[in-house]
């Protein structure tokens, strides 16, 4: 026997990360391209990155996913919860864009789920709200004041806003609402990270892996280069 | 759950020699390891002699690109500073120790000494102070008490005669778990709030320092009080894990009469690496030094 067989540790109730996953379904995601529609790719991918947080023990007892569609609407697909206890979701793909709904009902998400965490006395680290788009928002959308929301709740630290502008996604209206945040005495601009719809898989590969970096103990500037950018040269 | 922490009276056994059996070291974490990160954590053991010495653990901010170096340096320095302290103070030489008073004075000098001496080393290497951002524990360890100062996180913990493993720091946590205060930090304008200070009065059998790496396989953390099962209540507690110390102290102990001691520090680095699957398992930086009077 090894003095491995006589050490106990303790069951400590792990840290929570909530990562919100605000994902376009509009009918322009059901776009049939070379590689397959971006919403059969997307299904692929959320299905991968279910399967790796599952397969990485750490991190499955401490992330917690929620997914929030929308198109015409908004529909919350997924409420908080860590990989073990749901199926991943088959998105389908239809109508308009109505984008700033959508994020604004991740951000009142993550900040409800914040404030569960804080009554419940669970220690936390800072959400991820993670926008996927491959459009723009519907006329009318509020564009600005979602910019405003965006900007304050990054700088007050509320959450990280991560906006993936999937091919044909207005990148320019992505960077209007990306926001910064400051780490380690410096502010970080956030950039919109295009991506072609038939990297999802890389995608989502790139998000486990960084996800499971936020959750332990580290933060944004540890984590993996996104190899999947568009453009990218390693 | 392992949530049982109720002391285990062996701490008498092997106690002959008068003097500290002290075991270090450092592992990387899973994650820095997969993603080529340097260790950020460092520690440093300066012995005095057989009895007396200053034992420093520090933790290298995960966002400040250069912490391991702060770590390095924080750790190296803080052991100096403090020895200068034991031989100016001639705690050793009287064998006494200061009041809380003198003590929290004194220990907020060194760390500032400390703090100024890294700004220089920043300014001399053309590198951003906040770049080298690192935590700080350190004990001035002897065979009639601890002197114990910190600024941050991770944890910290006596052993007395009954065999009783104590937290003897609180660490400094923000509102998200992974937030703490650093040497670097804006802290000097109200040291009260951020550097802790205190002395143990009492014949230390143990001590350890740890970074918070270590905190999740060596202390009890954070427990749910729940009476029911579907709800939860979370309660924040700092208590080293006797289960997790008991075997290591009585291992490290029997072993250090038949093994040289880079055997047993080799022994505690096996430990470290992967003495359990959650040891093994650990994403962050471990580094944790123990202190055991034989």
């Amino acid at each position: 026997m090894s003095i491995s067989d006589f050490i106990e540790t303790p069951d400590n109730y792990e840290q929570k990360t909530i990562c919100c996953l605000v994902v376009d379904v509009s009918g322009s995601m059901a776009t049939l391209n070379p590689g397959g529609s971006p919403i059969n790719q997307l299904n692929q991918g959320l299905s991968q990155f279910h399967a790796e947080i599952h397969e990485d023990n750490a991190t499955a007892n401490r992330l917690e996913i929620a997914i929030v569609a929308f198109s015409d609407s908004v529909e919350i697909v997924q409420a908080p919860a860590l990989v073990d206890h749901f199926s991943p979701p088959v998105l389908s793909a239809k109508g308009s864009t109505k984008l700033v709904d959508g994020v604004r009902a991740g951000i009142a998400l993550v900040q409800a789920r914040k404030q569960y965490y804080k009554n419940t006395g669970q220690p936390y680290n800072r959400p991820w709200i993670v926008l996927i788009t491959d459009g723009a928002p519907d006329t009318g959308q509020d564009v600005i004041g979602l910019a405003q929301e965006i900007a304050t709740g990054m700088a007050e630290k509320d959450f990280l806003f991560l906006p993936i502008g999937v091919t044909g996604a207005n990148l320019q209206m992505l960077e209007s609402i990306a926001g910064s945040y400051s780490e380690g005495g410096r502010t970080h601009k956030v950039s919109p990270l295009p991506l072609e719809s038939a990297k999802f898989s890389e995608f989502f590969k790139w998000l486990s892996a960084s996800i499971a970096i936020a959750s332990s103990d580290e933060n944004e500037s540890n984590l993996p280069m996104p190899t999947w950018m568009t453009g990218y040269k390693n | 759950m392992n949530t049982s922490n109720k002391p285990i009276n062996d701490s008498e056994e092997f106690c002959s020699s008068n003097e500290w059996l002290i075991v270090d070291y450092s592992a990387i974490g899973k994650d820095h390891s997969k993603h080529n990160i340097p260790c950020q954590d460092h520690r440093y053991v300066q012995r005095i002699n057989p009895q007396w010495g200053v034992a420093v653990c520090c933790d290298g901010a995960g966002s400040a690109e250069k912490s391991d170096i702060g770590s390095r340096f924080v750790a190296e320095r803080t052991a100096n500073v403090l020895t200068l302290a034991v031989e100016k103070e001639q705690w050793l030489i009287h064998n006494h120790l200061p009041t809380q008073e003198v003590w929290r004075t004194i220990s907020r000098q060194a760390l500032y000494q400390v703090y100024s001496d890294l700004e220089s080393f920043a300014q001399i290497n053309n590198l951003e102070l906040k770049l080298l951002a690192s935590t700080v524990i350190a004990v001035i360890y002897s065979p009639i008490g601890l002197l114990v100062t910190h600024i941050g996180d991770g944890r910290a913990a006596y052993c007395n005669h009954t065999a009783q493993w104590t937290a003897i720091i609180t660490p400094f946590k923000g509102e998200e778990a992974n937030m703490t205060v650093f040497i670097t930090s804006s802290i000097w304008h109200d040291p009260d709030k951020y550097i802790e200070s205190r002395v143990i009065d009492d014949k230390p059998l143990g001590f350890t320092l740890l970074s918070d790496g270590c905190e999740n396989f060596a202390f009890l953390t954070h427990v749910n009080t729940s009476k029911t099962a579907d709800q939860i209540k979370i309660e924040d507690i700092n208590l080293p894990f006797q289960g997790f110390y008991h075997p290591i102290v009585k291992h490290l102990k029997a072993k250090h009469l038949t093994l040289s001691h880079e055997e047993i520090q080799a022994e505690w680095a096996t430990i470290l690496e992967s003495g359990t699957e959650k040891i093994k398992e650990t994403t962050d930086d471990k580094t944790m030094i123990l202190g055991l009077w034989i």
